[in-house]
């Protein structure tokens, strides 16, 4: 059967999350948009205003009365997706939801694809790429102060990083094109500090938003810590203690815990994963070494590692041997069962050797839990710093690190006395790069880039 | 009155319309000149050189495909200079500047002496139209001539006025008439007509000029022929020109006449050059620039003319007379011609295909100035291809379109199809993103396949051509394969010529590329060294180059696979959602073939382009869809029955 334009089709779908709450919200958007819901609406005017609340009941075509509800009306050019937009708020009732989307789909909707209203939006030209991935972000952020920040990219926060980058470039690049172009006219444009002073800005700016990169992966994706150390140290009990609830098995038997487990919490507004994992060490048992290698893995892809140590027992050569593979920078030292403290000596050695940051901490009092969870949120403080928490996207990151790329060698160039030429085709390299992040090229990378994320066509 | 018949016409005799008419006769066919003034053909109405940064390309480039314009300065050229000599080679332009009487007289005689080719004095009135075709002309006195193809060359000249200070009369240059009739016909066709401005400088009496105010500029003592068929060496004696300074009494002078300026009043509606702007306009837009410079240029060895560069003004006689005694040098200064604005029809060049025929009717080619260009240069090229693109149109072969990574000419035409333009356009070397590539050095290596297609050289010119391309590239062969080793010989020689020693076999080429090595330094590893500059200039650049040319050539073969996208015939951009009442516009105007194409159309945003490769995705998978889906029809038909 052939198929009409989908590109054509008013769609419809529940635009608040599935389930019971106060209230639900189904989104209508597409040129017919009015007609369709006015066949389940007859309050609904034939030519409502734009931006303006109506109240009524909806109705099947049979007659039967479906819910109590308000339209918002929205008119084509002014509303998220550019296009004709109903929104009704019913009450918050899978049911009726349900008998609503029925309903409007026998009225000639098609149900939504996911993110379909976000794909119209940015093909309508209402957003640019940025914007549009910051929406898949706002839908997919895990806490808070990621949705806050999703939220500020897709108000244009972040292009206008970019486009203040890109507008730098544009001025260097004019200054040296006019210095090739115009040299036989008696222009003022080779005062070489004010040029050298410009580029140092870009660089310094591009730095900026590449640091940034970092906390705002984390501000996302939430902060991962991975619980790690030799059997029997007592990570799960920390972790329990920790997320407050009795999640990991606990047990006087080392090696019980062979899965990892993950128990999240929220700290200062961000989402912090604890991962517990199976005690490192030598073992002949095949399930438990499987399980070792987990943790190990864990470990390295953890933002954050507690290391535990017995306190009783102390900091042993076999824990040496498991800090050596561990990212020093990203280790916490955690000396727990402080309620057993017996030798002290072999742990202070070992931190004066490091000067990593450790911490007493007992499971069965609950000392030190608190200091251990201030010690978290201050790092995390750290990176809630607003200036810095922009970029959010893996793929700006990686077109920033090859914009600077491209900066830069125009920048050596530049030191080194080269010709406007080849600096100008470093920093064009540049600008086209930029181009790319703000959606502006037409590249297939960023073309089927759109396919992966928003659904399209099928 | 139907009389004659030709193979093509060419109604104009400027610098567009030789190259076009030439062009056209040396392939076989026959055609007619039409010019309304047979004494100013190939007339240089403006600045009296040719070449210069991006234009010296479009010169050497019009040469090495057959075309007259370098031969032409060659031979009268009376100062010669390389723009940025002192810059990278890829922006090196060459600039001479000619003697304009001689100039004209020699294309008179190559126009008057071709075979093939008639001249006709007249004024072309109007197109002669069949079912859509343009089939010839008709002239002021009546007649019909009867042509194939018709190439309209007509510069500045289309309902030209000429403004000096408040008072306007009708004529495309002084002491030439304006052409009516023409633009009117075509924007009865349906064209989109606009109007342009340009301007020009006052004729100054050299021997009213107190030269020893000015500082001399002297030309270079080395020169390149702009041809690849002259010789190296000037045929004229040269000149040298003034450099001379406005000066803060000629800017108030100018301030206070700016009520006389036609531009300032609003009598001017046309759009003037920003690259070229009038005194008034420099005045004007720097206020905090108290003096600008401005070259006298001597216009020819026998004429006591002096082309007062950068002064182009359109005020009246009595404030130029006095603006002018206030630049050092002219306190008793006589003004020969002074300067005037003129302002005409152009065609809005979107509606010309690649080949420079016209969109609206077929057969009708436009080149030069009535497509928004500037320059001789500009035109010239034009008038080369579409001349060339007419005679190939006859003799039913496909057009010669230059891409933008083969020539600046092919820069031209791109960005006139696709971009418009909405002042005079004049071609610049950013204006070409393979710039590094686009060099004057490498002209003949980059046009010699498509110059062997058109066809204007017979093999044996092109033989030497071919001869040195295959040298050059065998001596680079070499170089890349032939290695200095680490060893005390070899350091001590690396030594001696001022560079780094080696720290692992290193080829020659890679040596070469070192910023403090040249050429002749390589006699220390290869003897005989290759000397002959024809062989070798090209070919050190190339070497230094390598490393950016490597990347170029990456960025071109991405470039190419959106070139290679095509869009469908049948598209229906007002169909395709998120594209702007604008965008469709320009896009069912412009009709783009590629998806390359349509992303270089000004006003198209890259959000349409993202939309309209959707629609082709969509319609292919749909394509797959719908042959899909008639075999289950079919099979559920055949199942049925």
């Amino acid at each position: 059967m052939f198929k009409p334009d989908r590109d054509q089709d008013t769609i419809c779908a529940l635009s608040t999350p599935a389930g019971r709450g106060g209230i639900s919200v189904v989104r209508i958007s597409g040129k017919n948009s009015v007609e369709y819901l006015k066949k389940i609406a007859l309050f609904f005017p034939d030519h409502p205003e734009s931006h303006k609340v109506y109240y009524g009941h909806l109705t099947t075509k049979a007659g039967d009365l479906i819910d109590e509800v308000l339209i918002s009306y929205f008119a084509s050019g002014k509303s998220f997706t550019s296009e004709a937009t109903c929104e009704i708020s019913c009450h918050g009732n899978p049911v009726i939801v349900q008998q609503i989307l029925k309903e409007l789909i026998g009225s000639g909707c098609r149900a939504a694809d996911p993110g379909e209203f976000t794909y119209r939006a940015f093909m309508n030209g209402r957003i640019d790429l940025v914007q549009a991935e910051a929406v898949l972000s706002t839908i997919e952020s895990q806490s808070v102060v990621a949705s806050r920040m999703a939220l500020r990219q897709l108000q244009g926060d972040v292009s206008e990083q970019f486009e203040t980058l890109e507008k730098n470039t544009i001025w260097l690049l004019s200054r040296f094109e006019a210095a090739i172009d115009f040299s036989t006219e008696d222009l003022e444009i080779n005062d070489k500090k004010e040029l050298e002073t410009h580029f140092l800005e870009l660089i310094f700016h591009c730095k900026k938003l590449i640091n940034a990169f970092e906390s705002g992966r984390v501000l996302r994706d939430g902060l991962r810590v991975a619980l790690i150390g030799l059997p029997n140290s007592g990570k799960s009990s920390l972790l329990n203690k920790l997320v407050g609830e009795e999640r990991a098995i606990v047990t006087e038997v080392p090696g019980t815990t062979r899965d990892l487990i993950e128990v999240d919490i929220s700290l200062k507004g961000v989402r912090v994963s604890f991962i517990d994992s199976a005690g490192i060490r030598n073992s002949s048992d095949q399930v438990e070494s499987i399980g070792i290698e987990r943790s190990r893995k864990a470990a390295a892809e953890a933002d954050l590692v507690l290391y535990l140590f017995d306190s009783s027992i102390g900091l042993i050569h076999d824990d040496e041997e498991v800090l050596k593979g561990l990212d020093s920078k990203k280790v916490i030292l955690v000396e727990h069962k402080s309620d057993l403290k017996a030798n002290p000596q072999g742990s202070i050695k070992y931190l004066n050797q490091h000067g990593q940051t450790c911490i007493s901490v007992s499971s069965k009092t609950g000392s030190g839990i608190n200091e251990l969870l201030q010690l978290l949120e201050s790092l995390l403080v750290d990176l809630l710093n607003e200036d810095s928490g922009v970029l959010i996207q893996a793929r700006h990151y990686h077109l920033v690190l090859e914009f600077e790329n491209f900066l830069k060698r125009a920048y050596e160039q530049f030191c080194n006395g080269q010709g406007e030429e080849v600096i100008a085709f470093e920093l064009r390299e540049g600008q086209r790069v930029l181009n790319r992040i703000l959606g502006r090229s037409v590249d297939e990378d960023i073309i089927s880039r759109i396919f992966k994320d928003f659904c399209i066509g099928k | 009155m139907s009389t004659q018949n030709f193979d093509v016409i060419v109604v104009g005799a400027g610098h567009a319309g030789i190259e076009a008419c030439l062009a056209s006769s040396r392939l076989g066919l026959s055609t007619l000149l039409i010019t309304s003034n047979i004494q100013r053909i190939g007339y240089m109405s403006c600045n009296p050189a040719i070449g210069g940064l991006a234009k010296g390309h479009m010169v050497r480039e019009i040469d090495a495909l057959g075309g007259q314009m370098g031969l032409a300065t060659d031979a009268t050229t009376i100062q010669f200079k390389r723009l940025n000599a002192t810059k990278g080679p890829a922006v090196r332009g060459s600039r001479s500047q000619c003697d304009k009487d001689k100039y004209s007289k020699y294309m008179t005689n190559v126009v008057l002496l071709e075979p093939n080719l008639t001249t006709l004095e007249a004024e072309v009135k109007k197109l002669l139209m069949n079912s859509g075709r343009c089939v010839g002309i008709q002239t002021d006195q009546g007649v019909d001539i009867h042509a194939k193809s018709v190439v309209i060359t007509t510069g500045t000249f289309m309902n030209a006025v000429m403004h000096v200070g408040l008072s306007s009369t009708a004529g495309g240059r002084v002491g030439d008439r304006a052409t009516t009739g023409l633009s009117d016909q075509l924007r009865a066709h349906g064209f989109l007509v606009q109007r342009l401005k340009t301007g020009t400088p006052p004729r100054l009496k050299a021997s009213s000029i107190d030269w020893s105010k000015t500082t001399p500029q002297y030309g270079d003592e080395k020169f390149y022929p702009f041809s690849f068929r002259s010789e190296r060496r000037l045929s004229l004696p040269q000149v040298t020109c003034y450099l001379s300074r406005t000066t803060e009494k000629t800017h108030e002078i100018i301030r206070e006449n700016l009520n006389k300026s036609p531009i300032f009043c609003g009598q001017i509606e046309g759009l003037g050059p920003r690259y070229c702007p009038s005194i008034e306009d420099k005045v004007t837009r720097f206020k905090e620039k108290i003096s600008h410079q401005t070259f006298l240029e001597p216009e020819g060895l026998d004429t006591d003319h002096i082309y007062l560069q950068g002064i182009s003004t359109s005020l009246p006689q009595d404030i130029q007379d006095q603006f002018l005694r206030t630049i050092t040098g002219l306190e008793n200064v006589e003004v020969l011609k002074y300067g005037y604005a003129v302002e005409y029809d152009f065609i809005e060049p979107t509606q010309i295909h690649y080949s420079l025929e016209t969109r609206g009717i077929e057969n009708l080619f436009l080149a030069g100035q009535i497509n928004g260009t500037s320059g001789y240069e500009e035109a010239a090229a034009q008038g080369f291809l579409a001349g060339v693109n007419a005679a190939r149109k006859i003799l039913e072969k496909p057009a010669i379109v230059l891409s933008r990574d083969q020539a600046y000419m092919g820069v031209l035409v791109d960005d006139l199809v696709n971009k418009g333009t909405k002042e005079p356009y004049r071609m610049f070397t950013s204006r070409a993103e393979y710039r590094l590539i686009l060099r004057e050095d490498n002209t003949l290596d980059r046009l010699y396949n498509v110059s062997r297609e058109i066809g204007i050289f017979k093999e044996k010119d092109l033989e030497e051509v071919f001869s040195l391309k295959s040298k050059r590239q065998n001596l680079r062969a070499e170089l890349d394969d032939s290695y200095i080793y680490p060893n005390a010989h070899t350091q001590e020689k690396l030594r001696y010529i001022g560079t780094k020693e080696i720290l692992k076999p290193t080829s020659l080429s890679t040596l070469l590329r070192r910023p403090e090595l040249q050429w002749k330094h390589l006699e220390q590893f290869v003897s005989p060294l290759e000397t002959d500059p024809d062989i070798v200039d090209s070919l050190e650049i190339d070497i230094k180059y390598s490393g950016y040319i490597k990347r170029q050539e990456e960025v071109i073969s991405q470039f190419k696979k959106l070139e290679n996208m095509h869009i469908p015939k049948a598209i229906n951009y007002s169909s395709i959602k998120g594209l702007s009442a604008e965008e469709i516009e320009k896009l069912e105007r412009v009709k783009p073939g590629t998806l390359g194409q349509a992303a270089r159309i000004s006003g198209v945003n890259p959000s349409a382009i993202q939309a309209i490769l959707v629609r082709i995705k969509a319609s292919e998978d749909r394509g797959n869809d719908i042959r899909k889906s008639t075999a289950l029809e079919n099979s559920s038909v055949v199942s049925t029955t």
